[in-house]
């Protein structure tokens, strides 16, 4: 055979060798676990068909749980091998703390100082530092499902004759609010309720911050909510919820299992605390005009502090594609939630990537310019949520003691409730061993 | 050539191979899933374990940590005051309602099948339910109760009130379980030992205190140790209407060892938990059977 046959052939196996590496190229698959709906489901289908279609040798497989469900399987997962690449996780539960401290997540900060597309310059700070833990940031953040707001009711406030809130609002004015929305019959039957505010712990640690106190000192040796100031602020709430006759029972909701932004909903309603995922929920049902504020300054005058949950995704330390779920999830972080925007409903997180959070689209979705940017300024300024697993298991003997009696029923005196629950409270941070 | 015919001997070996064969599936599963996993468990109770991490071995640390913890002596207190509200209460009144039924009265089998519905629901849509008759502002049971004058208890949300309104729902929804097993053991007392009394001039409470209560004892004994059991292994209700408060008032073993394990991941102290309950329940169990030979009639015996 002369040299030119071997050449020719050498060359067509060369060929050969190249194509079939790119038709057979390995196919990876990345494992997405979210919470949420049916529409969460539908809406996860969609953009893994669309990531697929830039990149044809990832599959995304998005699995969509309830809320419940998701806190319970992700650790067997995880204890099993079995966790998907990419996690979903939240500050607003101990599950991301815990699951970081044990070392579930990969460190992703070094991916970000590889990457030359984004840098972390580009995320609201404070969703950053509460995915960071000893220097390491554990994951992604996508938005700020908290801090709370105030959703109000405006034409309900235009009939009561009240002047829409600004953010510089306090809590004598919240109560005011409620009490004037509160609407009864001639026989005393309340025809309309001024407020709901059953997510309280976004609210009461931003009251207690804004006062100049919180719940335990910073190094959770010491229960400080038991303070004159604390037991100012816990006072406050208790006389809002069970004193002012402006808050239905949480009970009746509980039972029923209807929430109260249902129940906001119907229109007889003047004001309800919830993060802002509530948003969407209220912008499909397009009877009344609403708008969104800050939850109000504890007093006139002192610095707004709000308190920030954020939501994103980590990266588990055993997955075998963490190059290819990092370029996932900045691709959806930075892509694909800018779409989401465009739809008619908007976001249920407030962006935790900057550029998004000031892009029109964002600014203009449910529920408007005006709140967005009230938002907006409130994820920017908000204080993340504990860091550590003794923090989240001293707030759960708190509510024991104090914190879930305070927010269930009405107390005749909060201070004496307090004393008694610090002295066991303490003793409980003292005996407390990791 | 004619077989020669199986003796004794090979006709039991071929029996007792045939009964492993079909045995075998459900052996190997507890051999496997209960046994293997209870084991493991007792391993990892010497070990700081938390599902990501590799089992540290770190002594009785975690046993002396949780029996000197306030909150798990609270809970097994509170455990046992929900036994000795809920078992005995269930056990008199399902044996009272399935002497009523035992009668022959028309369309016994409607109030049998209502009796029963309660069983064959979730304990979390039975705990569902009761959240609602049980509300401070708006539940049918104040209300009933204001009807005789009692003012409104907040039964979900007073400490000295929630054991005992839990006790309520788990009898309610155990009772009809209890029921249907005490109708059994009712129809089997032979029907000449009332004859023979009613000859001997015995009126209708000697023949229930010396016929029905002797004869039933089996039953009541079998009931009793069920419901020490699962007293004792408390979790769905108080996990669905007080999340163990308020105080720590309904916070029971489980309750702490499901806490333990699936929100904290800690999984050492979950199992040592895991294995003082079961030695708590291995020792009222054991009292229970030894007691059982003072009051337990056995008709054969």
């Amino acid at each position: 055979m002369s040299r030119r046959i071997w050449l020719a052939y050498g060359m067509a196996m060369l060929l050969i060798v190249a194509l079939s590496s790119q038709i057979f190229a390995e196919k990876i698959t990345l494992q997405v676990w979210d919470w949420g709906d049916i529409k969460s489901q539908e809406r996860w289908n969609q953009y893994a068909e669309k990531y697929s279609a830039i990149n044809p040798n990832v599959k995304i497989e998005a699995k969509v749980l309830d809320f419940g469900s998701y806190m319970q399987k992700l650790p067997v997962a995880i204890a099993g091998g079995t966790a998907p690449d990419i996690i979903t996780t939240a500050t607003e539960t101990s599950n991301f703390v815990t699951v970081a401290k044990l070392g579930g997540f990969v460190d992703l900060k070094p991916f970000i100082e590889k990457d030359t597309e984004v840098s972390l310059d580009a995320w609201q700070p404070g969703a950053i530092s509460s995915f960071t833990i000893d220097g390491k940031l554990y994951a992604l953040p996508s938005g700020s499902n908290y801090p709370d707001m105030v959703w109000y009711n405006a034409d309900l406030l235009d009939k009561a004759g009240l002047a829409y809130p600004t953010p510089k609002w306090t809590s004598d004015d919240f109560l005011t609010y409620a009490t004037k929305l509160t609407k009864r019959d001639a026989g005393g039957k309340v025809t309309q309720w001024g407020l709901c505010m059953f997510d309280l712990t976004g609210v009461y640690r931003q009251w207690l911050w804004e006062n100049g106190t919180s719940l335990f000192n910073s190094s959770i040796t010491e229960f400080t909510g038991a303070s004159p100031k604390a037991k100012e602020v816990f006072e406050k709430i208790n006389h809002i919820l069970f004193k002012s006759g402006a808050v239905p029972d949480a009970g009746v909701f509980e039972a029923a299992g209807v929430p109260s932004y249902e129940f906001f909903s119907t229109g007889k309603l003047g004001m309800d605390v919830w993060g802002h995922w509530v948003a969407p929920r209220f912008a499909r049902m397009n009877k009344f005009r609403w708008a969104g504020v800050s939850v109000p300054l504890f007093k006139a005058g002192v610095q707004h502090m709000p308190a920030l949950d954020v939501q994103g995704f980590g990266i588990s330390a055993k997955s075998a594609h963490k190059k290819e779920a990092y370029e996932f999830i900045k691709w959806y972080i930075t892509q694909s939630l800018s779409d989401l925007l465009k739809g008619p409903y908007g976001s249920n997180v407030v962006p935790a990537f900057i550029p998004v959070a000031n892009s029109l689209d964002w600014l203009k979705s449910p529920p408007g310019i005006a709140t967005n940017m009230i938002i907006n300024n409130d994820v920017k300024i908000g204080r993340p949520n504990p860091a550590t697993v003794k923090e989240w298991k001293a707030i759960d003997v708190f509510n024991q003691y104090a914190g879930t009696t305070i927010f269930s029923k009405s107390v005749d005196n909060v201070g004496k409730l307090l004393d008694e629950a610090k002295v066991k409270i303490e003793k409980w941070l003292k005996e407390y061993k990791d | 050539m004619n077989k020669s015919p199986k003796t004794r001997g090979s006709l039991y070996r071929d029996h007792t191979i045939a009964a492993w064969i079909m045995l075998a599936p459900t052996v190997i599963g507890m051999v496997i899933f209960t046994f293997g996993a209870m084991v493991y468990s007792f391993y990892l109770g010497f070990t700081n374990y938390s599902l990501i991490n590799i089992p540290k071995f770190i002594g009785f640390a975690n046993y002396s940590r949780v029996l000197t913890s306030d909150i798990f002596q609270k809970s097994l207190v509170n455990v046992t005051y929900y036994v000795i509200l809920s078992i005995p209460t269930s056990i008199a009144m399902a044996l009272l309602i399935a002497m009523l039924m035992n009668m022959k009265i028309k369309g016994i089998t409607l109030f049998r099948t209502i009796y029963f519905t309660p069983a064959v629901a979730s304990t979390v849509v039975v705990a569902m339910i009761w959240g609602t008759v049980l509300n401070y502002r708006y539940g049918i049971l104040n209300r009933l109760l204001s009807l005789i004058g009692v003012a409104p208890v907040d039964w979900l949300n007073t400490p000295q009130w929630t054991m005992p309104a839990l006790a309520l729902v788990a009898i309610w929804s155990g009772i009809g379980g209890n029921i249907i097993i005490y109708l059994a053991g009712l129809k089997g007392i032979p029907r000449t030992l009332y004859e023979a009394a009613i000859i001997d001039g015995a009126g209708s409470w000697a023949a229930f205190r010396h016929i029905t209560i002797p004869m039933m004892t089996p039953t009541i004994f079998f009931s009793l140790t069920l419901g020490l059991i699962g007293g004792f292994q408390l979790f769905e209700l108080p996990y669905v209407l007080t999340k163990g408060g308020p105080q720590y008032a309904t916070i029971t073993p489980v309750y702490q060892i499901y806490e333990s394990g699936f929100t904290y991941f800690e999984m050492g102290r979950a199992s040592a938990m895991a294995w003082i309950v079961f030695a708590v329940i291995l020792v009222v169990t054991a009292i229970n059977l030894r007691l059982s030979n003072r009051w337990v009639f056995y008709a054969g015996r």
